[in-house]
Order: structure tokens, then sequence, then C-alpha cells
């Protein structure tokens, strides 16, 4: 059942022990958080284990959240941390790269979950379309791509884009620019 | 605004916050110049396009995993603190006891060790109040050398003023020199027998 509550005080709920609240929180942000980590990740499965991951630390740490930022910095920073390391160890493992899959692997792997939540009246030339923004997006730069996910995926306010990252609102505005651009130069 | 630094204006265009002048400037550009058009038609399209993706869900045992994950760790936080508190108190008497007293041992050790109980001191053995460098300990175990070249020595090494920290920190390297002692009593006994072989 969804409470009229906002984040934090759903947080400050659980922090006194009321699983309820925990609860409703994972249901308002596993989508987002899916979406989020998937932009680093690009794989769906990697992507979910890694949003259950977030949520477990929300359990285990969630007495650790203080109400100085708003939750959803906390939690995207939590994802973002995780999704971030994962990409490392597999880099460093090299068990897994994408590079090295057949054509016939990448397209089933790419689209093994879009297909699913796409009827067949969507494919061909959008659904190319979509595949080859979800594809290039985690090719980006770190930094542009962090700023991708986070404005035009997620819908994050600058102000917001600012707490998790770390950057000056400025510097976010002109990256985006940028990081659109060189979005747009890949995928054409 | 001209077209080099066009494309910094296409997100606050886009997100309405240019000014009046600033919104007119940017319009005549794209209207004036081709490649300023294409680019921001290029990013309107491209944002148009992320927006109708598809959104990902997560699957329907989403929420069971995560339970069977927050009720491992949750295990895995018990057991980790079980097995120190089962192997402290039903493990045997005996192996407490022994492991106790190891623990007394050790410390009681880096106690004295730090009081400088352990430590060598040749000069007393010698009769001197002199402190030793480690050169004097080197040239001691070589088999010993006159006073008068010592200070000689010593006025070599350090000049004539010897800096307290520096000794003590050279010092501190010979708290215990067993392997020294082993060498000089083996020197001593090895001088002895020569000696009587000799008589």
């Amino acid at each position: 059942m969804v409470t009229d509550y906002t984040d934090e005080q759903l947080i400050l709920k659980f922090q006194k022990g009321d699983i309820k609240s925990y609860n409703e929180i994972v249901e308002r942000f596993k989508d987002r958080l899916l979406n989020f980590v998937n932009g680093y990740m690009h794989d769906y499965e990697v992507a979910q284990n890694l949003v259950q991951d977030t949520f477990v630390k929300v359990y285990t740490h969630g007495h650790s959240y203080k109400e100085i930022s708003k939750f959803s910095t906390w939690i995207y920073t939590i994802a973002g941390n995780l999704a971030k390391t994962e990409l490392r160890k597999l880099k460093r493992r090299k068990t897994y790269s994408f590079s090295q899959l057949s054509n016939d692997e990448r397209e089933f792997s790419l689209d093994k979950h879009s297909m699913a939540v796409s009827n067949s009246s969507e494919r061909g030339e959008r659904h190319q379309k979509y595949h080859d923004i979800r594809e290039a997006i985690p090719r980006l730069n770190e930094d542009f791509r962090n700023i991708i996910i986070l404005r035009d995926i997620q819908e994050l306010s600058y102000d917001e884009i600012s707490n998790i990252t770390g950057l000056a609102i400025g510097t976010v505005k002109s990256r985006i620019n940028r990081a659109r651009l060189k979005l747009v130069e890949m995928i054409s | 605004m001209n077209s080099d630094n066009f494309e910094d204006y296409i997100a606050a265009y886009i997100d309405q916050e240019l000014t009046t002048s600033e919104k007119k400037a940017f319009e005549d550009l794209m209207q004036s110049d081709q490649d300023c058009k294409v680019k921001f038609d290029q990013t309107m399209k491209l944002l148009q396009d992320i927006k109708a993706m598809p959104k990902l869900e997560t699957s329907p045992d989403f929420s069971f995993r995560l339970q069977q994950k927050i009720d491992s760790s949750e295990r895995a936080e018990i057991s980790f603190i079980d097995k120190i508190s089962n192997f402290m108190i039903s493990s045997k008497p005996a192996l407490n006891f022994a492991f106790s007293f190891g623990a007394i041992a050790v410390f009681t050790f880096v106690y004295l060790n730090d009081l400088s109980v352990f430590q060598v001191d040749i000069d007393s053995a010698e009769g001197t109040s002199k402190v030793l460098t480690k050169e004097h300990i080197e040239i001691e175990l070589a088999g010993g050398i006159d006073d008068e070249f010592l200070e000689i020595e010593d006025k070599e090494i350090f000049g004539n003023e010897i800096e307290e920290d520096t000794l003590d920190k050279i010092d501190e390297k010979f708290k215990i020199n067993f392997k020294g002692l082993i060498q000089d009593v083996m020197k001593e006994v090895k001088t002895a027998r020569t000696f009587n072989e000799g008589n």
C-alpha cells in the first residue's frame, strides 16, 4: 500500500524499526534504480542484483542516513558506487566482456529484456534506435555517462545531480550539452 | 553567442533558462547557421528517443530474492559472532587456559622489551659507563680495540658533537642482539682454545 509519506519520512520510520516503511521504499525505488544501474552495466540480471544489493545496504546501514541530504541522493549514491565497483571488478577479471560475445549473443543480451516489455509493433527502426542508445550510454566516458543517466533517464534536477556527483551545478549544466552531443555522434 | 559557443546554450534553451535576449540570439543563430540548427535538432531528437525508450521493470521475484539476500546477510552476521562466542565459551577449559596464558606471555614480553629489560649492555660488562654506538659494538665483536683508538673513531664518525637522538635510534636497533652475543661467545671460546693449544 502506497502512503503519502515523503522518502525522508519513510527512512526515518524505518530507522525506528518500521519494516513496512522499508518495503515501501523498495517499491518506490526498485524500477528507478534498475534503469539507473542498467545505464552503467547494460546487463539486466547484473543490474537487478546490484539494485538488490543496494536495498540490502539500506536495510543493514539504514541508521547511517542523516537527514542532511535527500534520501534519493543517498540511495542513488549507494547504487552508483556499487555499479562502479562492479564495473571495475568486471574489467579486472575480464570474465565477462561484451565485445567478446558474438553478434547474435550481443543482440540477445541487449534485447532480452526490452523485447519483453515492448510489443511487436515497436520493433524495427524505433527498436533499433533504443538499442543503439542503450548500447552507447555505457561506452560514454564516466563523467558524461553519469550526467546523461541522471538527467535524461532518471530526470533528476541539476541540484540533485550536483549532490550525487559532487560537481558544481554550473559544471553539470555545461557537461550535459557535451554529453548529449557525444551520444548523438556515437549513435549516428 | 556565436557558432563556437552555441552548444553551451542548448540545454539552457531547452530548460527555458535563457533570458529573453539570449533566447532571441539563440534562435537567430539557428536560422543563420545550418550547423547550429543540426546540433539542436539532433539533441532534441535524442531526448525524445530517450524519453520514449521503454523503461525496465524489476522481475516479479525481485522482492522474494531481496528478502533471501537480507536473510542470508543477517545469518552471516550472526554466525560470525556465534563462531567467536562458541570458540571462547564452549571450547575445552585447557584450551582456554593455554590461549590466555599465551596472550599474557606475549603481552609481558612486548611490555618488558619496551622497557629495554632485554637490552644488551656490553658497557656494564666491561665496567665502563660509556654509551656504545653501532660502530663501537661492531668493533668490540670483531675482537676489541683500545680506548684511545675508539675516541679517534668517535670523532671521525660523528665529529666532536654526538647527537643524543642519533644514539638513541642506534641503541633501539640493538635491544636484542642474540646473534651478536652468540658470535661474541663463539669468538671468546675460539680465542681461549687457541691460547690453550699454544701453551
